[in-house]
């Protein structure tokens, strides 16, 4: 059996949602970052999916747009990360409660 | 002499600007400013004033216009800035640049070593400008524009000494009732635009005609006009600002409010004759606020204890001759009357001064008494003043007040019935004007001295304040062989150009023929006035309070001038306190206070709400998101396209 569209979209259905409760369950915050990058890949996927089948270069393009948003992305969360762990001593996100009403 | 007529106006104010910007001037050099701007400026009004001597006796050679520039346009509306030069406005620069220096001349010696010298100075000249402006415009904007800025001096100089506070309330009285009078000249301006669609001279008073004559249109202008009119001339009913502004210095009474500024509504009248003349109505209620203040303001003069404000009372009936005067239709009388009215009301004003001068600034004339001996200078002058305002025949006011008395009567003759009663209240009021007069005069310079100390060291005035009195008994002896009853007025043949430069279709503007029973009738009750004066104040020599005391209830009434000022209190000012006060214990308490207050409650409220929704979780967010992003998409794929 040759894989279809439908396969590769459920695979990205998966992967994104795997990356929801990753980041809505973990409370590491390099885990919760870990799940986003799923889920941004999880997209680029389903992206690219779209534009293999549809024979468009569109979706391909929007992959390497957001690859880069990624790799900035990390940086600065990585940064973020580094600078509360040396703040705080400790990894856990439900500490991060400063913003509370 | 088309640059003269511009430096009439031009150089009171570039005084004005000179003695504003020189600090430190010394009071010299301020004098010398400030008198010399405006004695060149009635060199440039005489210059003029023998231009126009020179023209053809015709009403369009006598009159000149030279437009300045175009101040605003709108649409087909154009709005310019010009000098209206004719026999009228002739006259009234003379009076106000002639008499306004000799009361400058007065005034440096009368505000000398006064810290507010260069004020001063400063201020009178700003006045002379703004009342320059106002008889020389050729629109009625430019005429408001002066009105209001003689206004604004006028509350300057009421207030000028600001440390005191009566002072500084005559002030704002002043400001208040006037822009009253701003007011209804503004409204009237309004309908003048809507009606006619101009508001310069030129064109107003040749399209008057166009209205229906007696209408309705015409009528309520000349009558909003008139509350202009009656505001600044101090006139029934906006009147009561006058006796209070006697706080200024006593050079600013004589000229603001005695020679020139208050006689400003006679001149309003006078120059928009066409629009009255369209307007018997309206003529006749000017002819019977004259005719009613005339014997109003005198009758308060006879209760009056303040020396300066008796002569204001003077000058409010004095006016009002003159109003009933152009409420007659004989405009020259009025302005006869004006002239000779600066010139003795001035001298009055300036005796005053000198008395005030020489008794340690008491106002109060039951303090007064026989400084005939100790002043005789100030006795003469005054003397002259008292019988040119009373008629006495062979002085100014003789002249003129007849005029006016027998206009009306004339009126009366020719079958206008309404003004017997004017006619009856103009005479009566003429042996009142004696007996105040006389009343004041015998109080302060007769009998016996009733202080002492105060006495002790009276003196008359030094010679810069003498001579300007000595020129205005002067002109107020001559000025009225201008024109004598029944033989020759050259005073109407000079201003008859002028009333008729434009078509109208009220009653005829000339002098009234000349009636010698009018005018032995006036004398008799101005001997009666004399002689009760004469009898209370001179040969009884009483003691102060004697007449208070025999005639109370009359008394009473006009001490405290009809009680009109507590009227108005209770009319017009304890309504607006009570309403402020309501407005603050309700209003601004309960509604705005209220408004605002819950508008706060309001977000405080949701405020303490919402905050639980802030968590500090980041996993609540990101679920909120989570939330937001499946109902966005359950949006486009279930329900909508």
């Amino acid at each position: 059996m040759t894989p279809g569209p439908e396969h590769f979209l459920i695979l990205g259905a998966i992967l994104f949602t795997l990356g929801v409760i990753g980041v809505l369950t973990r409370r590491d915050p390099l885990i919760i970052f870990m799940s986003i990058e799923l889920m941004l890949n999880s997209v680029n996927l389903t992206f690219v999916t779209f534009s293999h089948y549809l024979g468009t270069a569109d979706g391909q393009v929007f992959v390497f747009l957001v690859m880069t948003v990624a790799a900035a992305e990390v940086v600065v969360g990585l940064a973020l990360i580094v600078s509360i762990f040396q703040n705080l001593r400790e990894m856990d996100v439900d500490e991060l409660d400063e913003m509370r009403g | 002499m088309q640059h003269f007529a511009w430096a009439i106006l031009a150089l009171p104010f570039a005084g004005f600007i000179a003695l504003a910007l020189w600090q430190g001037a010394s009071e010299r050099v301020v004098s010398i400013i400030g008198a010399g701007s405006v004695l060149l400026a009635f060199l440039a009004a005489l210059v003029v004033f023998a231009w126009l001597q020179g023209q053809p006796d015709t009403a369009v050679a006598r009159h000149w216009t030279d437009l300045g520039w175009t101040w605003a346009v709108a649409g087909p509306f154009s709005l310019t800035f010009g000098v209206w030069i004719d026999t009228l406005s002739s006259t009234m620069t003379l009076i106000i640049t002639g008499v306004g220096f000799l009361i400058l001349l007065y005034s440096i010696g009368y505000m000398r070593a006064d810290e507010g010298f260069r004020r001063f100075f400063a201020q009178m000249d700003l006045f002379i400008f703004a009342m320059l402006l106002l008889v020389l415009a050729d629109n009625y904007v430019w005429l408001l524009i002066g009105w209001a800025g003689v206004g604004l001096t006028s509350y300057l100089l009421i207030g000028f000494y600001y440390q005191r506070p009566s002072a500084v309330a005559a002030a704002r009285k002043a400001f208040v009732m006037n822009v009253i009078g701003d007011w209804g000249m503004m409204i009237g301006i309004f309908i003048m635009f809507g009606s006619l669609g101009v508001v310069n001279f030129s064109g107003v008073f040749s399209r008057v005609s166009t209205l229906p004559y007696n209408g309705t249109v015409v009528t309520v202008m000349a009558l909003f006009l008139l509350i202009g009119a009656v505001a600044k001339s101090a006139q029934i009913p906006l009147y009561t600002w006058l006796p209070d502004a006697m706080e200024g210095p006593t050079p600013v009474s004589a000229l603001i409010h005695a020679a020139t500024m208050v006689t400003a509504g006679v001149y309003l009248i006078a120059r928009s004759y066409p629009i009255y003349q369209d307007s018997p109505i309206a003529l006749h209620v000017v002819v019977f606020i004259g005719a009613a203040g005339t014997l109003y303001a005198g009758t308060m003069g006879l209760a009056n204890n303040d020396i300066k404000r008796v002569l204001a009372f003077s000058t409010m009936s004095q006016i009002a001759y003159m109003f009933t005067a152009v409420g007659v239709a004989v405009y020259s009388a009025g302005i006869f009357h004006l002239l000779e009215h600066a010139f003795f009301k001035a001298l009055l004003f300036m005796g005053a001064g000198a008395v005030m001068h020489a008794m340690d600034d008491v106002l109060d004339i039951q303090l007064m008494g026989g400084l005939r001996r100790k002043m005789p200078f100030t006795y003469w002058t005054f003397l002259i003043g008292v019988l040119a305002i009373i008629g006495f025949p062979g002085f100014s006011g003789f002249f003129s007040k007849e005029d006016i008395i027998g206009a009306v009567y004339a009126r009366a003759m020719a079958g206008d019935g309404w003004l017997w009663l004017a006619w009856a209240l103009l005479v009566i009021s003429a042996g009142v004007t004696a007996a105040y007069m006389f009343r004041l005069f015998f109080l302060v310079f007769h009998g016996e001295p009733r202080d002492q100390a105060l006495y002790d060291h009276a003196h008359d005035p030094p010679l810069i304040m003498q001579v300007p009195m000595g020129i205005l008994a002067v002109l107020a002896i001559i000025g009225g062989w201008l024109a004598v009853p029944g033989a020759y007025n050259l005073m109407d043949a000079w201003l008859a150009p002028t009333f008729d430069l434009f078509k109208t279709r009220g009653p005829a503007i000339v002098p009234q023929p000349f009636s010698l029973l009018s005018m032995l009738v006036t004398l008799a009750v101005t001997a009666a006035g004399f002689v009760v004066a004469w009898v209370i104040y001179l040969r009884r020599n009483p003691e102060p309070g004697w007449v208070g005391r025999t005639f109370a209830p009359v008394y009473q009434l006009f001490y405290h001038r009809y009680y009109v000022d507590e009227l108005y209190d209770l009319a017009f000012v304890k309504p607006v306190v009570l309403g402020g006060r309501y407005g603050i214990s309700f209003a601004e308490r309960y509604v705005i206070d209220g408004t605002v207050n819950a508008t706060a409650a309001v977000v405080g409220w949701s405020g303490a709400w919402m905050r639980r929704v802030q968590t500090g979780y980041v996993r609540n967010y990101a679920l909120s998101i989570l939330f937001g992003a499946i109902a966005v998409v359950a949006y486009y794929v279930i329900g909508g396209r």
